[in-house]
């Protein structure tokens, strides 16, 4: 009886899933109406691979997470009766704020100036690192063993840029970009390899396909186990904010939404318990 | 009804109510408060234990990982060994498939310091040029085997660990192995559910781990939780802190907790609320329905009296006045005595309720534990047997490799090529014999050394080898001289033509096996075993009776039964109190290898919580006790007129009566006629008493059908380890203990309710067939009676541990003895019984016995005694008191025969009755009803018999005989009526009067009259009597 119902209950969620998605494709440009009008559902994008931030359960289909309390709270304090999470990549997230595909990312984006050009961000609700993180048996130590080596970053992602420009402060390699492709991208002195999600490239530092890898603190906490660990060296800080579309109605609210909540220690709360 | 006395009843019903939801209300709370607290301190004993638990079982990881890794370092070694050693070594992938044969392992490759494969036994997924592997580049660099790397290939879901061994400056061998079975080791061993699986808290919480970083369940008892995500399960995030204490719903299921984050992962110690509450209810439950009982008992028992003094008058006699309020004496006193046994039965019940589950759960929870301690042993044990296996496989395969090497090169045989030989194996020392079992060159200090001759040394079984056997995988034996524990392994050695030609043995200590033989000892398994508060386990040798482990070392060694067992304590199965040194256990023993293993529990918590609980409740109880008294026994005084009101008694057919007991006291009694009829009594037609007496019934009755249902349904209604399953279970030892007293109770509920069900059948069956039909029904219906008890009896005796089949025995012993002697007692004591249960007669009938009659002052086991009513006791054998008739009733007849001449009238004599009988009425106060005249009784030789009788009660008759026949006297010498007597008698004819018309008219009425008006009055059995029967 029990079993039977989880069916019942699963074969649900995933109707319900798969009609959203038909909606969400056919219907987006009425939706996106009615968001702006600060009414209904407010369609959010979210990461669903990072633990403790954003992470979808596959059996309730369901997001869990500091940045999924984050959008409830605000989606509640702009006035939404609903909150939709929409699953977005990296590589997805941009195209899909740009074309309305959600209303706004809370999706471990950081903020980064040429990300500016682009789209409004609420003031940073968290600090994050990006790190370098190596095998064990590579017997790499430091970072400037990294020279001539090969190291893995999620395409589309802030770490390959921040890495680079830390990479040529410490001197370990040169100015010039070699070669840029969807692939890799060749520095002087080191290869960027650009690898689709964070768990092929975990996997690519598995086999030594990569010789590190760079990526957020927060995510590497996912994919850190004994046998690897993580360089002495700080990348730099990465600030994540919630995107909105440039200068559209929804900025300014979010912002401020996102502000009080830092201010009255609600953000502070959410990170203390999602620790 | 009035309408105050509505009032006082509903004032009652709703003070009976508060009283039970005020009990109700204060047992919850504090066996709550009781069960937290202990349940707090399980927790917070478990969460102290566990990083020292967890860093154990990291440990045992670290070392069996380190000794994996060790064999087939050795075997990259052994490898590298041949390649520097002249054995015939070379790059190709034919040896390299060779040496992955001889050694055992997955693969084997020679690899270029570029990370270039030169050979290889088969491919590999690795690419060895990539900086991952640099690890095993580090053998160009330092002396000795590379540590080990594992590599994950997820997509071909393959994981590989990596040794490496320098064969020259440019290439090393490598050798590849799946780590399949060290993963399995770890997970046997040293993994999170191997370890949390072995933790109990409490008696029966349990720890389960939650990952701190995705929250998925990383262990759980129960194995489909596992690997589901924690929140999802109910958790809420933010209730995972370290150092918390919570109430958490984890699949449907609450559970108190405690949360210790360690490494990655939140511990939660949990107990179940069902564990907790389970007890509860059924505890509380009882004694609510206990107190419940009582209290509604008291209180209907003064509404009870208070509506028969409303319908029949009140007594001014039974109050005294108390200001405005007036005491009922009548109900005061009998509701004192109420009260106080009800206040008794709650407080016994409550310290009742308490040592049972407190017990059972501690037995529940011992008994677990030793199950689980027993599964330990066996695991451990096998886990023994299959790592021997293991190591003789693996140093058979390096005493073959060794074997391989010598046979390569022959020249090796000498101390320093066989040392490093051995280096490389990683074994102590080599030996190599001779064709002639000479040893001929070995690393060892001793080098002199020919096998022996003698079957019963050693060395003599390796004499096999230089007949051509194989190899020889000798027993782990203790070294004579140091006792460690030391192996030898033997492998021939063969010719290039293949002939046997010595053999090669190598000798190792097996440490690892060492130190787990060793943890299979009965002290190491016993030693970490804690159990609730203070609970612990030891073990008894079986052979001698001494402890073999106990966490006193003093007691180690000394004798069991010197520190306080008993004889009959030493065995398996054993489910009872102890004393070990003094100190009273509960414990649970089950029986393995050469020992009774015993899990001991001092009393718990809530054991020695019982009494303050026990008074608490009795304390409740009496304040509410108390209220429902004061309302019972007191009322507003009334006005004087009020008083009064005396209403006549209602004429309805009643069947009970006031007899006086032999102590003088005045009770309530049903009439003999009455006791066995089936029909029960009118309500109306019952006292107070036997109301209060009824509703007791009803709610005994209501108890044991519950009892009952509950036995029946135990599987439903009860979770598997409540205390209802454990006592119905058995599992406990048979004694005169709370366990045995339980399923006693239980199984007279259960017999009682089906009895009485049968019983209830028989007598709808008896209603439809006819007098023959009820006498069968009557007669199963008491046979079922006895079976039932005589069962019932004799099951209870062997639940209180008293040897039945002995008790048997003795019986059939018994009836010998009563043949010789004995008989009369028996049958005097078996009588005497049957009379009990039957109920033929009661303290304070009337009966007669043969020709003795008198009150039932007392009906003793052996004989019963009657009051004969002078004051004369006259002592019956039961098995004598037969032809018993049972005179209790409510009324008697005092008979009084007259002898009247045969010329005296008839009809003049009746006509004199008629006119007298309301003169003897009035000068005879006892007389009740009549007189009656009962006509003619015999006409007699010399006499016509006449008989009046009148109504009286059974203790006056005697008196009132007597004076009816002086005043038949009187009034026959007033009317000159003869009363013939033996005189001779002169002949002198005299004319007799007669009747006149009038007079016999009159008479005809009369006797028609008498006829009719005595017609129910019985008494014609007496007919030729004295009316004395």
């Amino acid at each position: 009886m029990g079993k039977k119902s989880k069916l019942v209950a699963a074969a649900l969620v995933f109707a319900v899933a798969a009609f959203s998605l038909v909606c969400m494709a056919g219907c987006s440009a009425d939706s996106q109406e009615e968001a702006s009008s600060g009414a209904g559902t407010l369609r959010v994008g979210v990461r669903d691979d990072i633990m403790n931030f954003s992470y979808l359960n596959d059996q309730t289909g369901k997001h869990y997470g500091l940045e999924v309390d984050i959008a409830n709270e605000m989606a509640k304090r702009l006035g939404y009766a609903d909150v939709e999470f929409v699953s977005v990549t990296p590589d997805s997230r941009k195209d899909m704020l740009l074309n309305g595909g959600v209303d706004c990312l809370v999706a471990c984006y950081s903020i980064a100036d040429s990300r500016l050009e682009n789209f409004d961000f609420s003031p940073a609700y968290y600090t994050d690192r990006a790190i370098v993180m190596v095998e064990n048996s590579s017997l790499i130590t430091d970072v400037e063993q990294l020279e001539g080596k090969t190291v893995g970053i999620m395409s589309g992602s802030n770490a390959g840029p921040v890495f680079a420009t830390k990479m040529y402060e410490l001197g370990v390699i040169g100015p010039d970009v070699v070669e840029n492709t969807d692939e890799y991208t060749q520095y002087q002195g080191i290869l960027v390899k650009k690898i689709a999600t964070y768990e092929e490239l975990s996997k690519a530092l598995e086999t030594g396909e990569v010789d590190a890898a760079a990526m957020d603190n927060s995510i590497a906490s996912t994919y850190m186990n004994e046998d690897r660990s993580i360089l002495d060296v700080n990348l730099g800080d990465q600030e994540y904010g919630v995107a909105t579309q440039k200068d559209s109605e929804l900025s300014g609210n979010v912002a401020n939404a996102i502000q009080e909540m830092l201010d009255d220690g609600t953000i502070a709360a959410y990170i203390d318990k999602w620790n | 009804m009035s309408i105050r006395l509505k009032i006082k009843g509903v004032l009652l019903a709703l003070v009976v109510l508060a009283s039970v939801a005020i009990m109700g209300f204060t047992l919850v709370s504090m066996q709550d408060d009781l069960s937290i607290e202990s349940a707090q301190a399980d927790i917070q004993r478990e969460m102290e234990e566990l990083p020292a638990l967890l860093e154990e079982a990291d440990a045992e990881t670290a070392q069996n990982e380190a000794t994996f890794d060790s064999i087939y370092q050795s075997k990259a070694e052994s490898i590298a060994f041949m390649a520097s050693h002249d054995t015939g070594f070379e790059a190709t992938n034919a040896k390299m498939s060779e040496y992955k044969d001889l050694l055992g392992v997955d693969n084997v490759l020679v690899v270029d310091r570029d990370g270039g494969v030169v050979a290889r036994a088969q491919d590999t997924l690795a690419d060895f040029s990539y900086q991952r592997y640099n690890l095993l580049r580090t053998v160009f660099d330092t002396e000795g085997p590379s540590a080990s790397m594992e590599v994950e290939f997820a997509d071909e879901g393959v994981t590989m660990r990596y040794y490496a061994a320098r064969i020259d400056g440019d290439s090393m061998v490598v050798i590849e192995q799946n780590p399949a079975e060290l993963d399995e080791l770890v997970a046997n061993t040293g993994s999170l559910s191997s370890v949390l699986s072995g933790v109990s808290v409490g008696q029966n919480g349990y720890v389960f781990a939650v990952s701190a970083k995705n929250y998925v369940v990383e262990y759980h008892p129960k194995a489909e939780f596992i690997g589901t995500d924690a929140l999802d399960n109910g958790i809420r995030v933010e209730r995972l802190e370290d150092g918390t204490f919570t109430w958490i719903t984890f699949g449907g299921e609450r559970l108190y907790c405690g949360v210790s984050e360690i490494g990655d992962s939140y511990y939660i110690s949990a107990i179940p609320e069902s564990d907790m509450a389970a007890s509860r209810n059924l505890t509380v439950g009882v004694i609510l329905f206990i107190f419940f009982s009582v209290a509604m008992v008291v209180a209907l028992y003064g509404f009870f009296v208070m509506r028969e003094d409303e319908k029949r008058g009140y007594n001014p006699e039974n109050y005294v006045n108390m200001g405005p309020l007036r005491f009922n004496k009548a109900i005061g006193k009998k509701a004192i005595v109420l009260s106080f046994v009800g206040f008794l039965a709650v407080m016994l019940v409550t310290f009742y309720m308490q040592t049972l589950f407190s017990l059972s759960a501690e037995s529940v929870s011992s008994n677990e534990r030793a199950a689980d301690i027993e599964r330990t042993i066996d695991r451990t044990n096998a886990q023994a047997d299959v790592l021997t296996e293991q190591y003789n496989e693996r140093y058979l395969s390096k005493a073959e490799t060794a074997a391989y090497a010598l046979e390569q090169n022959s020249a090796l045989k000498n101390r320093d090529d066989l040392q490093s030989l051995a280096d490389a194996l990683q074994v102590e020392h080599l030996y190599v014999f001779n064709s002639e079992g000479v040893l001929t060159a070995t690393n060892s200090p001793y080098s002199n050394f020919t096998l022996s001759e003698d079957p019963e040394d050693q060395s003599y079984e390796f004499r096999a080898l230089l007949q051509g056997v194989e190899y020889i995988v000798q027993e782990p034996m203790p070294e004579e001289v140091s006792g460690e524990l030391r192996q030898y392994i033997g492998v021939t050695l063969r010719d290039s033509q293949g002939e046997a030609d010595g053999f090669v043995q190598l000798s190792m200590r097996p440490e690892r096996l060492e130190t787990l033989l060793s943890s299979v000892q009965i002290d190491t398994i016993l030693d970490g075993v804690k159990l609730g508060q203070g609970g612990f386990a030891f073990a008894v040798n079986k052979s001698d009776g001494t402890f073999a482990y106990y966490p006193d070392e003093k007691l180690v060694g000394a004798s069991a039964t010197a520190a306080g067992l008993d004889e009959s304590q030493l065995k398996g199965g054993f489910s009872d109190f102890l004393t070990v040194d003094g100190v009273r256990y509960y414990a649970s023993s089950f029986e393995t290898g050469d020992y009774y293993v015993y899990v001991a529990q001092p009393e718990s918590e809530l054991m020695t919580d019982r009494v303050p609980l026990t008074l608490a409740t009795g304390a409740n109880g009496i304040v509410c006790q108390i209220v429902i008294f004061l309302l019972v026994a007191f009322e507003i005084r009334r006005k004087r007129g009020e008083v009064a009101a005396v209403q006549e008694v209602d004429d309805e057919p009643n069947r009970t009566f006031e007899t006086t007991m032999p102590s003088g006291r005045r009770a309530k009694t049903e009439s003999a006629a009455s006791r066995w009829i089936y029909r029960s009594m009118n309500w109306g037609d019952k006292s107070a008493e036997q109301r209060v007496l009824t509703v007791l019934k009803v709610l005994m009755g209501i108890f044991a059908i519950a009892v009952c249902v509950a036995v029946i349904f135990q599987d439903r209604v009860f979770p598997e380890d409540s205390v209802f399953s454990y006592v119905l279970s058995g599992n406990w030892e048979f004694g005169l203990n709370v366990f045995a007293v339980t399923a006693a109770l239980m199984i007279a509920c259960v017999v009682l309710t089906i009895t009485m069900m049968i019983q209830a059948l028989l007598r709808m069956l008896a209603g439809v067939f006819g007098a023959r039909g009820e006498t069968m029904c009557r007669l199963i219906s008491s046979f079922i009676k006895y079976a039932s008890i005589i069962g019932m009896v004799y099951y209870c005796l062997m639940l209180i541990g008293i040897d039945t089949t002995t008790l048997l025995a003795s019986a059939g012993i018994l009836s010998i003895a009563i043949s010789f002697g004995a008989k009369e007692l028996v049958s005097d004591i078996l009588s005497g019984l049957f009379i009990i249960f039957e109920g033929d007669f009661r303290v304070g009938d009337i009966i007669q016995v043969g020709s003795k009659t008198g009150t039932v002052v007392e009906i003793g086991v052996r004989t019963t005694k009657i009051n004969d009513g002078n004051g004369n006791i006259i002592i019956i054998r039961n098995s004598e008191v037969s032809d018993v008739v049972n005179m209790t009733k409510e009324l008697s007849y005092a008979t009084c025969d007259m002898d009247i001449e045969y010329g005296e009238s008839l009809e003049r004599v009746e006509n004199i009755l008629e006119s007298e009988f309301p003169n003897i009425r009035r000068r005879l106060p006892s007389i009740l009803d009549g007189p009656f005249y009962k006509g003619v009784v015999s006409l007699a030789d010399n006499s016509v018999t006449i008989r009046v009788v009148v109504q009286c009660a059974e203790t006056s008759r005697g008196q009132l005989e007597r004076d009816l026949r002086r005043e038949m006297k009187l009034i026959f010498d007033e009317y000159q009526i003869n009363i013939p007597y033996p005189q001779v008698v002169v002949h002198q004819p005299r004319t007799f009067y007669k009747a006149t018309l009038a007079e016999q008219l009159a008479a005809d009425r009369f006797n028609d009259e008498q006829k009719e008006a005595a017609r129910d009055m019985g008494n014609e059995e007496f007919d030729g009597d004295d009316g004395r029967k």
